[in-house]
């Protein structure tokens, strides 16, 4: 018994029988067998998350909104050019590049937080 | 046969988050399935199939919300407090069997047993679970959470989710009704 509950509980001397009916209500509490709860409970559980990759759905919409910003911004002929370039490994101009990832950026964060949801 | 913790609960509950890991949580289950059993019969007035009822949804509350478990309480005492919520969200909607439902117990009741010898165990037990239905919900549960727990008065309202002062009150009236219905089993004065 909690030596709080002793103390605090204003236990006179003539309330001890009490306090040893109440300990011995307690110690007399069975230990409940098992007898299939845990299995059942197993069983009733909700069935595991599945982590769904979505990572492909940040690519793509990364590289759509590459081209849309591209485009906006430079033109399609130019965008277009600037992508075979990046394609083939080849450099594009520096502020064709700057503006890319920053639009590149933007639309990943977004899509990152949609598909993360 | 209780269990004798191999691996702390805390690392357990630590292996379900990280990994869902069922057989972690299927241990947790296994070590405080008794307990919680129990403090559900007492609560429902000894109905054994329906406090198991109660204990499934209080594990499969607690599974759901164990990333809520920040570890300021012990598990036990937070599953404690998930099952006394499970309880009273029924005992709102009429289901569970909670005390004031029944005719109300007076000396009377006990009167049969004027100073039994000790050692008459079951006898005490019937005693004592028929005074514990005289008992109001509130006083109840902290004389659950008190003495059969063996919680402190700031476990208890933890897990009743009532000021200590709620706590401490009603440990006292439970104990001036108790004194009084169990009044058999007192030693007999000498004059």
């Amino acid at each position: 018994m909690n030596d709080d509950i002793r103390s605090a509980d204003t236990a006179p001397e003539d309330d001890a029988w009490l306090e040893s009916l109440l300990r011995n209500g307690a110690a007399k509490q069975p230990y409940l067998d098992d007898n299939g709860f845990t299995e059942r409970l197993m069983a009733a559980l909700p069935s595991p998350r599945k982590k769904r990759n979505r990572g492909w759905i940040v690519c793509v919409m990364a590289l759509f909104g590459m081209l849309i910003g591209g485009i906006g911004l430079h033109g399609m002929e130019t965008s277009l050019q600037d992508l075979l370039r990046l394609a083939g490994g080849q450099a594009i101009p520096f502020n064709h590049l700057a503006s890319l990832l920053i639009l590149i950026g933007v639309f990943y964060w977004l899509t990152l937080d949609m598909a993360l949801e | 046969m209780s269990h004798t913790p191999s691996v702390p609960d805390p690392v357990l509950i630590a292996r379900v988050m990280a990994g869902d890991d069922r057989h972690a949580f299927a241990e947790l289950v296994r070590r405080h399935q008794s307990a919680v059993r129990s403090l559900l019969r007492r609560l429902n007035n000894g109905d054994a199939a329906f406090a198991d009822d109660l204990a499934q949804e209080t594990f499969i509350h607690a599974y759901k919300k164990l990333r809520q478990f920040r570890g300021d309480a012990k598990f036990s005492t937070w599953i404690y407090r998930i099952a006394y919520n499970v309880f009273l969200s029924h005992a709102r909607s009429g289901q569970a069997h909670v005390a004031g439902t029944e005719e109300p117990l007076t000396e009377a009741h006990f009167a049969e047993q004027v100073h039994p010898s000790p050692g008459t165990g079951t006898a005490l037990k019937l005693d004592m679970e028929k005074a514990m239905k005289a008992l109001s919900e509130g006083e109840r549960a902290a004389v659950i959470q008190c003495y059969f727990h063996d919680l402190s008065h700031e476990e208890a309202a933890y897990v009743l989710d009532c000021p200590l002062g709620t706590v401490k009150t009603n440990v006292l009236r439970a104990r001036q009704k108790l004194k009084t219905l169990l009044s058999a089993w007192a030693p007999a004065t000498s004059e």
